[in-house]
Parts: C-alpha cells; structure tokens; sequence
C-alpha cells in the first residue's frame, strides 16, 4: 500500500467521477422531489429507471442518434409516470403498493422486451457510449479540467437541471401549484387550483426524470441494456429526495456527496487500504445519511403524501357497482364537499 | 422382404448383445437451481451428461436423475431418499447443501456423495469426497499474460464479492502479474455485485486513473463495465467464466475460463468406477484441463507470438508440477507471497 497515489491528479479524478456517479441518481431524486411536492409518492421509480434504461438504449440503438435515446426514453418513463397516476390519482389506488407494483411490472417489461427483441441475436446489441464534452482552454486545465471540464454532456444536463428545478418549485406559478396540491389539495381546489392536473403534470415529471437517469446509465455510461442495471439506484434516489428535504440544490449535494465517497472509496479500495472492503463500500450509503441528516435540519414530509384525492368524484369504480358508497368512508380521502367528520368523544359519558 | 429380415435381426442381435454387457447405474444430481439457468446448476448438468456419455463408452448405462432448486434444509432428506433408492452416486452441486449431505453420507455407506464445497470439518465420512476447481491456476495464467501486456507497470483486478472462491481468482491474477514483472504494482476493488455494470466501470475506471493498463474482472454481467471503462481509455481487459471477446474486441486479451462440465464428468464417472481416492480433496486446475484460457483471436498481432508462447510455457509448467500456484483467499495476500517460492522444489 502507498498513499503517493493521493495526489492532484488523484483528487481531480475522484470529484470528476463524483459527477459520473451522482448523475442517473439526481435525475431520478429531481423528478421524485417534484412528484413528491405534490403528494406524489412514486417508489416504483427503479423500474421506471430500468424501463427508461431500454427505452433510451432502444432509441439510440434503432435511430443511431444518442439524443433520440434520451429523448425516447423521457416519452416512455412519462408514459410510466402517467399510468402510475392513472392508477393512484384516478382510481385511487395507494401510492406505495403501487409503487411496488410498478417496480415489479416494469422491470419484467423491460426485461422481457430485451429479451424478445434480441433472444438468439449472436451479437449482443452495444452502441457507443457517450464520449466527454470538451471545452477550449478550460478542459486542458491540469486540476480544473479533469475535475469539472470533462464531463460527459449529459452530466452538464444534469448540472443545468438543477437550478431549472430550483425555479420550477419555488418561482413559478406551477411550481406553488404543485406545493400546494402536496401541502393540502382540498385548500388548493378551493383556491381554484386543479388539483388532478397538477398531480399528474408532476408525477409525468417524476417518471420521465426517473427514465432519464436510467437510459444516463445505458446509453451514456454503458453502450448497452442489462437486466437490473440500475441496481438500486433508484432506491438511493429516493432516500436523497427525504435527506435533501424536497430542495434542488440539498439533492443535488446529496447526491455528489454519494458520488464523491463512492468515487473514494472504489479508489482506497483498489491502492489497498487496510480497511475491510465490506465496511469502504458501506460509507458512501453511511456517509450520505450521516451529513445530510447533520445539516438538512428538519425537512417535514409534504403534508398531504400518499392521499388520494377525490373532486366530489364517485368513489364507485372501485367498488362493486350495486353497493351504495358515501364519499368519507373508511378510506383517508379528502374531499371539497365532505370535510372530516369533526371527532366526536367515543366514550361512554361519566 | 430378406434384407429386412436380416436388417432387424441384426438389431436383435446387438440389442441382446449390449443389454447383456449393460451394467446399470443410477446417479442423482441436485443443484442449486435449475439445470436450464444458463450458469451454474446448468454447468454441472452438462457435466453430468457428459459423465452418462462417457460411462455408455465404458459400457456402463448410467440413469440420471435430478431435483432442481432445492433449500437447505431439503438438501438432506432428498439425498437420503435417492440414497435409499439404490442410487450409486449423489451429486451435490451447491454451496450450501455440504451440511445436509454430510449427514446423509453418514447415514448412507454405500451411497457416494459428491459436493462441490467442502464442509467445515475434517471428519469427512469415506463415500463422501468434494470437488472444487483450483481457479488460482488460470486467473494466474491471465495475469501472467496480463503482467507481460501491461506497459505501465500497474494492473487491476475487480471481483464480485470478498469470498475466499473469487479472492484466490483476484489474488491469483495479482500474483500472475507480479510473476511476470516482480515489480508490477497491482489494484483489487470488489463491487458487492454481480449486476451492477455501472459500479464496475466506476471501479476499472478508478483502477486506471491510478494508471492500470490492464484489468481483469471475476464478475457476472457486471464485468460489462468494466470493458466498457478499457474501451474508452484504450486499455486491456480480461474475461472470466466465458469466452467475451465479441464484447470488446479490441480490447478484451482473453477469456479465462473454468470448464465446470469437465470436473463434474471426471468426478462422476471416477465415482461409478470406483477410482476415487479415499479422503482426498479433489481441486483440479489448468493440470486436469479444468482452467484455460481462450485468446482473442482479434488482437491476435497485438498479443505478439512472443508474450503467446512465453504463457504457453508457464501453463506447460504448471501442468509439469514445475510451478504451484497457491490458493491465496485473503485480499491482498498476493503482495506479500514470495516469489521463489512457486518454483517446486
């Protein structure tokens, strides 16, 4: 073991694959942070991430143009987000059931295509991956340019993500929409927001995000689709989403924070610290929750996460059609033209 | 009409001919999974089928049964079943099942137990033997060749997981470097996956930006990545389990390669012939051709018929007994193995 490793050149590889690392996991938490304002819950976003994996991969395989992947795989991670909507928004399902659903059926979707479009190809289907944007002058930096000039394009998409994210939520119209419609739907309705419309434009946003992070590892990092290549990136971005408290710029620290341990620790792990592997591949996942719960103060949960919402809308389609329902019934609906039952004391009286 | 008389008593005849020299046996294969998994418990059923073939040769007409997918705990009364059914042999192709066979070799005497992992104890029973392939010999042989390639001096080995079965593979390609250059500087992460391609070309990329040239990965469908990482800085990469050149044929040296069907098929039929050598560990390596590697015929003049031959002669060795390779299952043992001291006296 030598540490003469632990150089400039040493640092700047480390914060450039930090960048590598951290971008399919801040496309993901971005569009989750979106959808979860809201009151969105979208835990199915690893499937989502697989399913845009192919779809991007697709894309570019067929049209041989990397941003018709991109582009493809954002139309079908919207498609996902929306049926996810269809089915948690208009039949009001629970979003976190739903959520595993939608993780086991898109990754059998994903899987199965690639298998029916390519079973008893001889070659397996690869592309070229995405090759390093570079800049004049500043890519040729000796520190500078290794560390932050020579990402790939789709890294600066990411970058230049998050402050559109940023604006999106806290400076637009939609964005206070869609922090409302998360905070409390009836409120919004009554102040003429269209809470249904929100709620699914924002979980569009969260799935066609979750697809963009996926294909960001199939077609920019790989050149090719593999089963569960997302391997649980998508789990990591929702727990970004929570440490981040629902904010662009914390998420975005998140997730270079998990890139940069990550980035390390492959690389003490290869020089040979004396460290055992188990406890360095451990830090980056210890590392994130440590500092962000240390800094992030407290972040409350949107109030109204995983409610289903209904505008004075029959709750019959998911009953049997002959059975009389009244609009509050045992399910946590909230509703304009039925406000909670004010409690009344259920004990005897003295 | 005559010559069909005389064609089906032709038939008659070999048929009474080979079922009076047919001696009958039934042998019993118990996998992990299933034997159409296109991995594993599938290796070990073409080996198994390869062992019927070959005892047909010897005229011995061998019945194959199998039971896919079992637990842990099913292991035993499974075997001891087969066991009580007059089977000659029980393969045990699976890690966790050495416990439950154990047990039922105890019970069962004249049943031979074959396992592929041996148990945590000496007290092995004498119809009970393990299998293993010396997957140290091959991943050093390849890095051997990856030592001879590389020009920067530093190599870089990426494993699966930390267990001693891929350690000794990462190790082996470690010390396989250094034999080649005593003074190479080489690299080992393990990535915790099987899957993730992703973190595997994180880690062959680390590997390099600390100036590895040539990388050699012990990994599933993750090793993708790592091929993948060699492709986009020009570097080397090494194959394990199959032949991958078509993946990255510009850059993939060879395939390392482990011939699992092979070891089964020797052990099966040295089991029904009654050849197997009471309390011995049977751990067969490039020696018993259960270990080799596959060029990539691409890169062929790259590769130079000097660095091809120089390989040739060491696999030579170590199947003379000249070299031994030992079976190092800690991580970053091959750093401190004296060197002089593969050399058998």
């Amino acid at each position: 073991m030598s540490f003469e490793i632990l150089d400039t050149l040493f640092f700047s590889t480390v914060i450039a694959a930090a960048f590598r690392i951290a971008t399919p996991i801040l496309f993901a938490a971005l569009g989750e942070a979106v959808a979860e304002r809201a009151g969105m819950l979208n835990i199915g976003i690893e499937g989502m991430m697989a399913l845009g994996a192919l779809g991007g991969f697709l894309g570019a395989y067929w049209s041989g143009q990397l941003w018709i992947g991109f582009a493809a795989a954002v139309v079908v991670g919207i498609l996902a987000g929306l049926a996810f909507g269809y089915i948690t928004i208009e039949r009001g399902a629970d979003h976190v059931v739903t959520g595993i659903v939608a993780n086991i059926f898109c990754f059998g979707v994903a899987n199965v295509t690639y298998r029916f479009l390519f079973a008893g190809t001889k070659d397996i289907p690869q592309i070229p991956t995405m090759r390093p944007f570079r800049m004049p002058w500043l890519s040729d930096l000796d520190f500078f340019g290794r560390a932050f000039f020579s990402h790939l394009p789709i890294v600066w998409v990411a970058i230049a993500l998050i402050p559109i994210f940023w604006f999106l939520l806290a400076r637009t119209k939609w964005g206070l929409n869609v922090r409302a419609v998360g905070e409390n739907p009836a409120a919004a309705e009554t102040a003429g927001v269209d809470v249904w419309h929100v709620r699914f434009s924002a979980i569009a946003v969260g799935g066609g995000m979750a697809a963009l992070g996926g294909a960001t590892l199939s077609i920019a990092q790989l050149g090719a689709y593999l089963d569960n290549m997302t391997a649980g990136r998508g789990f990591i971005a929702l727990a970004v989403v929570v440490f981040g408290g629902w904010r662009p710029a914390r998420i975005a620290g998140a997730c270079l924070l998990f890139g940069g341990a990550e980035a390390l620790q492959l690389r003490l792990q290869a020089i040979g610290v004396p460290i055992p592997n188990a406890l360095l591949t451990a830090v980056p996942y210890l590392l994130t929750i440590v500092v962000i719960t240390a800094f992030a103060g407290t972040a409350a949960y949107p109030a109204a996460m995983n409610q289903v919402y209904r505008r004075n809308r029959p709750t019959r389609r998911l009953r049997p059609h002959n059975t009389a329902v009244t609009e509050d019934s045992s399910r946590p609906t909230m509703s304009v033209d039925s406000p909670p039952v004010p409690c009344t004391s259920s004990l005897p009286p003295q | 009409m005559k010559r069909g008389i005389q064609f089906l008593s032709i038939i008659a005849a070999v048929g009474i001919v080979t079922t009076a020299q047919a001696k009958e046996v039934k042998v019993a294969y118990l996998p992990c999974g299933q034997i159409n998994d296109h991995s594993w418990s599938e290796t070990g059923y073409e080996g198994m089928k390869l062992a019927k073939e070959a005892l047909a040769a010897d005229g011995i007409q061998m019945t194959l049964d199998y039971t896919e997918s079992l637990q842990a705990a099913q292991v035993e009364p499974a075997a001891r079943d087969y066991a009580s059914r007059g089977y000659a042999a029980v393969v045990l192709h699976c890690a966790t099942f050495s416990g439950g066979a154990l047990n039922a070799a105890k019970a069962f005497p004249n049943t031979k137990f074959l396992v592929s992992t041996s148990p945590d104890t000496k007290d092995l029973p004498k119809n009970f033997w393990f299998y293993d392939a010396s997957q140290q010999e091959a991943s050093f042989l390849a890095g051997y060749l990856g030592g001879l390639m590389s020009k920067s001096g530093r190599v870089g080995a990426i494993g699966g997981f930390d267990f001693p079965a891929l350690v000794r593979q990462v190790e082996g390609f470690r010390l396989g470097a250094r034999f080649a250059n005593p003074k190479m500087k080489s690299f080992a992460t393990y990535i915790n996956s099987w899957e993730d391609a992703g973190k595997a070309k994180e880690a062959a990329q680390a590997q390099i930006d600390s100036g590895a040239d040539v990388i050699f990965a012990a990994t599933d469908q993750a090793a993708r990545g790592a091929f993948t990482a060699a492709e986009n800085s020009n570097a080397f990469a090494i194959a394990s389990y199959t032949d991958q050149a078509n993946l990255a044929p510009k850059n993939i040296l060879t395939s390392v390669l482990y011939d699992y069907p092979r070891l089964v098929k020797m052990m099966v039929v040295m089991a029904v012939e009654d050849k197997l050598e009471v309390g011995k560990a049977y751990a067969m390596g490039v020696t018993d051709g259960v270990g080799d590697l596959a060029f990539n015929p691409a890169i062929d003049s790259t590769i130079g018929p000097t660095v091809k031959a120089k390989v040739a002669s060491l696999a030579a060795d170590i199947k003379a007994g000249k070299i031994k390779v030992p079976m190092l299952s800690k991580p970053n043992e091959a750093e401190g193995v004296n060197l002089d001291s593969l050399a058998a006296k």
